[in-house]
């Protein structure tokens, strides 16, 4: 066969450094610049507004936005029923959005990297009811779970975290363990474990370190997703309680004034809609360069 | 094949088990679940019998045991407004909401299928593109946003389609091709993938070399085979379309099972909201059953693992 005869070529593999510029070059600016501007606009919203989030001022409800004819740049993107400012509830409404996402992302995967990892390792039994449970988990429908936790314990910030958060996990932890039923059965475990490691060590120095890129990935495509399910439950009224400025909760108060006032419920949708394909491109894009093999995920 | 759908089986007996259980064990994470169960307009009276009737003076065990006689019997308690049976409520939204389901089913069907096969089989021309642009945008835009929007342009500004509640054929236009773009996408990027794995494979290199004309290749032997992908996730589906059923209710004031969880929410409506939570999670875990057939059925080498 033609393959048999031919010289084995001989590829020089690039240097570390040079294949994170080579990624780095394909990295998606638009999305990267849309996340630092929201981003930016949550953490400096005290100081670019004149404005309060919450405050009244029926004097000046309903006014358009800018670019309209009876718009000013008094209200750049004009303010809701209540006279309030949008622009300014759009910046606080981005931190609301954030800080929720950040602290639900960031307790389901640690719940879920943690059981990911104590599935992968010790597998049988434990391995079974935590994969059990995952199943469990990941196919129940997240929001309805959610409503019924807010519903018990109240709307609150808090509260949502935590509803979300224990479903979430179960994401994390399937495609961890996966990740750790491939590491096992590379040498350097087996010779971390010869040389006299206990399995705390091995998962702590030796198999967690291996999947922090995945874990990275899941991060970043789980936020856009968070940030919909939150703008979805603050849309239903079962999220963040009003008179905190939410994405979903200022759509839902537009709803009735489409008609007269398009701008109240358009302009958080496009927020939202913009922070959410950021979040899904940059995702994607990490996805591919840091770890090809998850492509499927 | 029978061992694995008793082995199948019991698994989702379990499954609907823990389910109770959460459920139960939620409704106690604020103490004495009689409370919930009630609001202010009830009088203490109506807060004892209820309790009475729970077992909830009794030890936890018994209660778990009527908990679950009540629901198996049909008896899902009555909502907080009004205390009219919950199940009446439940019974009267049912068809409502399988209706918009259906209809969104065969919006996904025809739009899905067909581009995610074109744009694996036209990989990487200007329909490809396309359809990566809708996956991205259907599965990134949140639906009652995009309801809001589609309510404006169609219903408001152009008046061609009703967007408000049942009615006619041209009600369901607009509710059911917003409840179906989050699954077009997932669908066309999955089918997508499975086509690209399928066509690589080798009896559609025989199918070719047979000399079968490719568009029997492609829609016969490939696109049967990737189908196969698409019926796994089945299960993930349904619990999206639930999710998104919920919303798009909501913004187009269909009278769905979708809507009661709203009126739920509104009235801290606990007994409703309990009751909902328990059937759909039964009905996710019959569906996950049924796919895993399905799929066993399709593939019998799932069957001896």
């Amino acid at each position: 066969m033609a393959q048999a005869e031919a010289a084995p070529i001989l590829i020089a593999r690039p240097s570390r450094a040079a294949r994170l510029a080579q990624g780095l070059k394909r990295a998606p600016l638009i999305p990267l610049v849309i996340l630092l501007f929201f981003v930016a606009l949550a953490t400096f919203a005290d100081f670019i507004t004149p404005y309060s989030s919450t405050e009244v001022s029926l004097r000046d409800r309903l006014s358009p936005p800018f670019w309209s004819a009876e718009g000013s740049l008094r209200h750049p993107l004009g303010t809701d029923p209540l006279g309030r400012d949008l622009a300014t509830r759009i910046a606080y409404g981005a931190r609301t959005s954030l800080i929720v996402a950040a602290a639900t992302v960031l307790l389901s995967a640690a719940i879920g990297v943690i059981l990911g990892l104590i599935a992968g390792y010790s597998r049988g039994i434990v391995d079974t009811i935590i994969m059990r449970a995952a199943d469990i988990t990941i196919a129940f429908p997240i929001i309805l779970f959610a409503i019924m936790l807010v519903v018990i314990l109240g709307p609150g910030l808090f509260n949502l975290v935590v509803a979300v958060g224990v479903v979430l996990w179960a994401r994390f932890a399937r495609v961890i363990r996966g990740e750790v039923l491939i590491l096992m059965e590379r040498d350097f475990v087996a010779r971390a474990r010869v040389s006299g490691c206990s399995s705390a060590r091995i998962i702590v120095t030796h198999l967690f370190p291996n999947i922090v890129n995945t874990m990275v990935v899941l991060l970043t495509l789980q936020i856009g997703f968070v940030i919909i399910i939150e703008s979805s439950l603050s849309f239903l009224g079962a999220g963040v309680p009003p008179p905190t400025p939410a994405w979903g909760s200022m759509i839902a108060e537009g709803r009735d004034y489409t008609t007269i006032a398009w701008w109240v419920s358009v302009v958080p949708g496009v927020a939202l809609a913009l922070i959410v394909i950021s979040f899904n491109l940059l995702g994607d894009w990490l996805r591919e360069a840091l770890d090809p093999r998850q492509r499927q995920v | 094949m029978q061992r694995y759908i008793l082995r199948r089986g019991f698994q989702s007996v379990i499954a609907l088990v823990l389910l109770s259980m959460i459920v139960f064990g939620a409704v106690r994470l604020t103490g004495d679940p009689s409370y919930l169960l009630i609001d202010e307009q009830n009088t203490e009276e109506q807060r004892l019998e209820i309790r009475r009737a729970l077992g909830l003076d009794r030890n936890i065990v018994v209660q778990y045991g009527i908990f679950v006689g009540n629901f198996l019997q049909g008896d899902f308690g009555r909502s907080v407004r009004g205390r009219t049976p919950v199940k009446d409520q439940v019974v009267d939204r049912i068809m409502p909401s399988v209706k918009l389901a259906a209809a969104a089913i065969v919006f996904i069907l025809i739009t899905a299928v067909p581009l995610g096969v074109i744009a694996a089989v036209k990989k990487g021309t200007l329909v490809d593109s396309g359809a990566k642009f809708v996956a991205v945008m259907g599965q990134s835009l949140p639906s009652f946003w995009l309801g809001i929007i589609l309510i404006e342009i169609f219903g408001v500004q152009l008046g061609v389609l009703p967007t408000q509640g049942m009615g006619g054929i041209t009600h369901y236009i607009l509710p059911a091709f917003t409840l179906s773009l989050f699954l077009i996408a997932g669908v066309m990027r999955l089918l997508r993938s499975s086509m690209l794995d399928v066509m690589d494979s080798e009896y559609i290199k025989l199918a070719r070399i047979k000399g079968l004309p490719e568009n029997r290749v492609i829609w016969k032997h490939a696109v049967r085979n990737s189908l196969i992908a698409v019926v796994t996730f089945g299960g993930t589906y349904v619990a999206a379309l639930i999710t998104l059923a919920i919303l798009v209710e909501v913004v187009f004031a269909w009278p769905g099972l979708g809507r009661l969880v709203f009126n739920g929410i509104v009235n801290r409506d606990f007994p409703l909201v309990q009751t909902l939570v328990i059937l759909t999670g039964a009905l996710v875990i019959t569906v996950n059953l049924f796919v895993d057939i399905l799929y066993a059925y399709l593939d019998p080498r799932v069957r001896y693992e």
